[in-house]
């Protein structure tokens, strides 16, 4: 069940609102457990099968919990070593199971020369309830994870609002809230807020990303099939999908922590308008927050973070942005796409120290703050073409385009309209020719707007900033209202139905969020 | 206000506005395929069913159960009538064309599996454009209405308005799923207009360097069995399945205006022509045996009147037999149906051939001679065709 589908919108969670408040005034125990219940019937709605191994992963992951924890209270930390170990890599076994195997079957096809290939469907969400449960485990190990309720741990890891996609919770800021009496009682102001947060998501998911998604695939999928994409096709399908996985991931977030107001219940915010960021640091500070989070606090930290020396600590980037990387997909493409912002965060981090070092401050500069914004962004948008490109060569396909080296064309239409223009650029050597695989003014158009929605606009948490929209995690920004400040008044009423109304008309099908495949 | 009013407002707001837009799509009927508010000057014509047919086409096959089905791609469903007379059966078997502009074979063999399947079909004119078998995976829900998208949908919403905007009496498409294309588009005024359509459309048939004295080699033309192999399977399983069901299957290969035929002539293409026919014909006899009642081929190869409609004639679009080089109007396609179902105007057609492997030669002898009687007479021929070939360069 997809959260930009009628059955869910209107029969799912109606559903699962109603019985939770009702339950909830009776019994909080039984209030959580129905959301629980709720939570796996819509895990199951896709494939029931994999219920079991939600299940069974959630069993035993609580059962390895609680004995990690009776361990560090006893004192016992060597076995307690021992039990982590194997309970992370249980964990990581069935993680590699479901979503590396073909990887590795396919790699090692390659060098014998013959195609392997194994009949494995990924399970949803499974990175997500991996990592979640595999910071469970080391924080009960730490003697940090404090509560060990099962239907309370049932419901952190299956929690629907962020089960398929995240954001990735942290038990430590979930499990006080399941606690709290109060969550279980109807807040006219928390379905107010989340379920105007949740329209701007749908807005955000079917307008915005599946509107700009039709220019995407026509370059890359090209690219992957042999042609050379021009400069213009490149730019503009890498643009493209810049903006559509912006859209279509932060839309998803927000919808997450939309619904879950509704219910009472705050999640950790995950994205901050992360194309405002003028630097790579600054941008992974902005988008996918709780990813990011995670790596920092259960790999960088552990492999030594900046303790080390500045070789060490680049390093150290670099190799938890490669896992990074990995961890979103099993590909090689993805791995250069991990690999190549640890390269943009190592050189970042690089250039700082030898502006501290030579006390020179180019914020100072003029205009350097949107230079800065302008190459953050392009080196975002150079990193995505991996991302989204089938494989390496068409990646390097698609880069060559946008480098200028497949030739620069105009569509054969703009010429009717630029007249002598037109004419003197032909003299000038430039060539118009029929352009299938960029889509002429329409395209330009998505994308300029696009680009201010981004740049200009106040995002989500932002709007919401007088009614606490989400958590924010220690070390990151707090929000800062925005130009708009949303208000239960007419005006506000009347822009969210607006955009609630076109973002549910817009939806038509089946539109998957990008970060399912994760 | 209060949160709890704000909340109530909002959800009432949204659900009468998406209750508005259902109520408003569900009268209008966008891509008419309720079909039960019928009122001229606010819904009859139906503008934007062209572009959403796939949405509804499939779907109205079930619901109306049509006996006689027309199917294949822009050629087949701009230019064959359902109606045609001879084609009903004298208006005994109810028709539909189930056509898909731009539906290529995979497309085709999908909706001709699903055609085949429905109960109460009578027969068939499929638009043979192919024979491979095609996985129909993506074609799963052919024949199933997806009720948000007809009625809760943007795309619905902006067609019907624009349906209800634009009743100005010119057709677009018939209720039996015949489309005009760009038969009464204003912006198409003369001949000129209607060259550029034809360079467009021939763009894609054109090769580096035409030659007008290029011969055609009969002999070249490929004669071998075909092979029972994945590239024929499309086609012998359509074949079977509607000897199954007892189906009328006519395979039409389409009509091309002359200056299609002279280009693909120029263009040392003709021999292909003919071997992917000889193809079909043989695959077809292999299935159903040489004089199938049930089976035919029928081909409008020809240099003839009905194919040679100057491009600069004077005449307006809409009195027009031929819109580009390959799609042709419905008053052509009636002519070829009185060739094959001749029940309505018996014998009143000479047009077009029923293929057979034991004629095959005497066909091609005859459509070379009929080419050398013809062109003499029509010198516009070469004069059109090297205008369109420096356009279409």
């Amino acid at each position: 069940m997809l959260f930009n589908s009628f059955p869910f919108i209107f029969l799912f969670l109606p559903a699962a609102l109603l019985g939770f408040f009702l339950v909830g005034r009776r019994a909080h125990r039984l209030a959580a457990a129905w959301l629980a219940a709720s939570s796996i019937f819509f895990y199951g709605w896709w494939n029931p099968a994999y219920v079991i191994l939600l299940l069974a992963s959630i069993g035993c992951n609580f059962a390895f919990g609680a004995k990690l924890a009776r361990l560090h209270a006893a004192g016992r930390e060597p076995r307690a070593g021992r039990l982590l170990a194997l309970a992370v890599a249980a964990n990581l076994l069935l993680l590699g199971y479901y979503k590396y195997t073909n990887f590795f079957l396919a790699n090692l096809g390659k060098l014998a020369a013959a195609p392997l290939a194994a009949e494995i469907v990924l399970p949803l969400g499974i990175s997500f309830f991996t990592f979640t449960q595999i910071a469970f485990l080391v924080d009960a190990r730490r003697g940090e994870a404090k509560e060990y309720n099962f239907i309370h741990y049932c419901l952190f890891v299956t929690y629907f609002p962020h089960l398929i996609a995240g954001p990735i919770l942290h038990h430590g800021e979930m499990m006080p809230q399941f606690r709290d009496r109060a969550v279980y009682r109807l807040q006219w102001e928390n379905i107010a807020v989340g379920l105007s947060i949740f329209l701007i998501g749908l807005y955000k998911k079917t307008v915005l990303a599946d509107g700009v998604a039709e220019y995407v695939a026509p370059a890359f999928n090209a690219a992957a099939a042999g042609a050379a994409p021009t400069l213009l096709d490149a730019w503009g399908a890498a643009l493209a999908y810049t903006f559509q996985i912006y859209f279509d991931f932060s839309g998803y977030s927000d919808m997450a922590i939309g619904l879950s107001r509704m219910f009472g219940i705050l999640l950790p915010l995950n994205f901050d308008s992360p194309y405002k960021a003028a630097s790579i640091i600054d941008f992974w500070r902005r988008w996918h927050i709780t990813l990011s989070r995670f790596l920092r606090d259960y790999l960088y930290f552990p492999l030594g973070g900046n303790r080390k020396g500045a070789a060490r600590r680049h390093l150290n980037l670099f190799l938890t942005m490669l896992i990074g990387g990995f961890w979103h997909g099993a590909g090689w493409t993805f791995v250069c796409w991990g690999a190549l912002h640890g390269v943009y965060l190592a050189l970042n981090h690089g250039w700082r120290s030898a502006c501290q070092t030579l006390n020179f401050e180019p914020e100072r500069l003029p205009g350097w703050r949107v230079f800065a914004r302008l190459l953050t962004f392009t080196a975002v948008v150079v990193a995505w073409v991996f991302f989204r490109a089938t494989d390496f060569n068409a990646a390097l396909v698609m880069l060559k385009g946008m480098a200028g080296l497949n030739g620069f064309v105009l569509p054969e239409r703009w010429l009717r309209y630029w007249g002598a223009f037109g004419r003197w650029l032909i003299e000038h050597g430039v060539r118009f020719a029929e352009m299938s695989l960029f889509g002429g003014g329409g395209q330009v158009n998505w994308l300029w707007i696009l680009l201010l929605v981004c740049w200009a606009f106040p995002n989500t948490q932002q709007i919401m900033a007088a009614h606490r929209p989400g958590l924010v995690s220690p070390g990151y920004a707090p929000v800062t209202p925005g130009r708009w400040t949303w208000k239960p008044n007419l005006a506000w009423l009347a822009i969210t139905a607006g955009l609630g109304i076109y973002a549910l008309l817009a939806i038509t099908g089946f539109s998957e969020f990008i970060y399912f495949q994760f | 206000m209060s949160p709890k009013r704000y909340t109530l407002a909002l959800l009432v707001l949204l659900l009468l506005l998406l209750a508005s837009a259902g109520a408003f799509n569900r009268i209008v009927d966008p891509f008419w395929y309720f079909r039960d508010v019928e009122i001229r000057g606010f819904n009859l014509d139906k503008p934007r069913f062209p572009r959403n047919e796939r949405l509804v086409k499939s779907a109205l096959v079930r619901k109306l159960r049509p006996e006689a089905v027309i199917l294949g791609s822009s050629y087949a469903e701009v230019g064959l009538p359902a109606t045609h007379a001879g084609f009903t059966g004298g208006g005994r078997l109810k028709p539909y064309n189930l056509s898909v502009s731009g539906g290529a074979w995979p497309e085709i063999y999908c909706y001709a599996l699903f055609a085949l399947a429905q109960p109460g079909l009578k027969r068939m004119v499929l638009g043979a454009s192919g024979s491979a078998a095609a996985s129909c995976a993506g074609y799963a829900n052919l024949g199933d209405v997806d009720y948000a998208k007809l009625l809760l949908s943007q795309n619905a919403l902006s067609a019907s308005w624009e349906t209800v905007r634009r009743q100005d009496g010119k057709p677009r498409v018939t209720a039996e799923g015949m489309w005009y294309f760009k038969r009464f588009e204003e912006k198409i005024r003369n001949d000129e207009d209607i060259m550029v359509n034809f360079a467009n459309e021939l763009r894609s048939h054109l090769c580096k360097a035409p030659q007008p004295d290029r011969g055609f080699d009969a002999r070249r033309v490929n004669r071998s069995r075909p092979p029972a192999d994945a590239s024929t399977a499309g086609l012998r399983g359509i074949v079977r399945l509607a000897l199954e069901k007892k189906v009328r299957l006519v395979l039409l290969i389409y009509p091309k205006h002359v200056l299609h035929y002279e280009m693909e002539r120029q263009c040392g293409e003709l021999e292909a022509r003919w071997s992917e026919l000889w193809n079909i014909v043989s695959l077809v006899e292999e299935e159903a045996g040489p004089d199938s009642p049930l089976i035919e081929v029928w081909d409008f190869y020809g240099y003839r009147e009905v194919n040679a409609e100057r491009v600069r004639a004077g005449k307006p679009m809409a009195r027009r037999l031929w819109q580009d080089a390959g799609h042709f109007n419905h008053e052509v396609g009636a002519v070829a149906f009185d060739a094959i179902f001749p029940a309505g105007r018996a014998g009143s057609s000479a047009y077009g051939r029923k293929v057979s492997t034991r004629d095959f030669d005497r066909y091609i002898d005859d459509s070379e001679s009929e080419r050398r009687a013809f062109l003499p007479g029509h010198a516009w021929v070469q004069q059109e065709l090297d205008e369109l070939t420096r356009r279409s360069k």
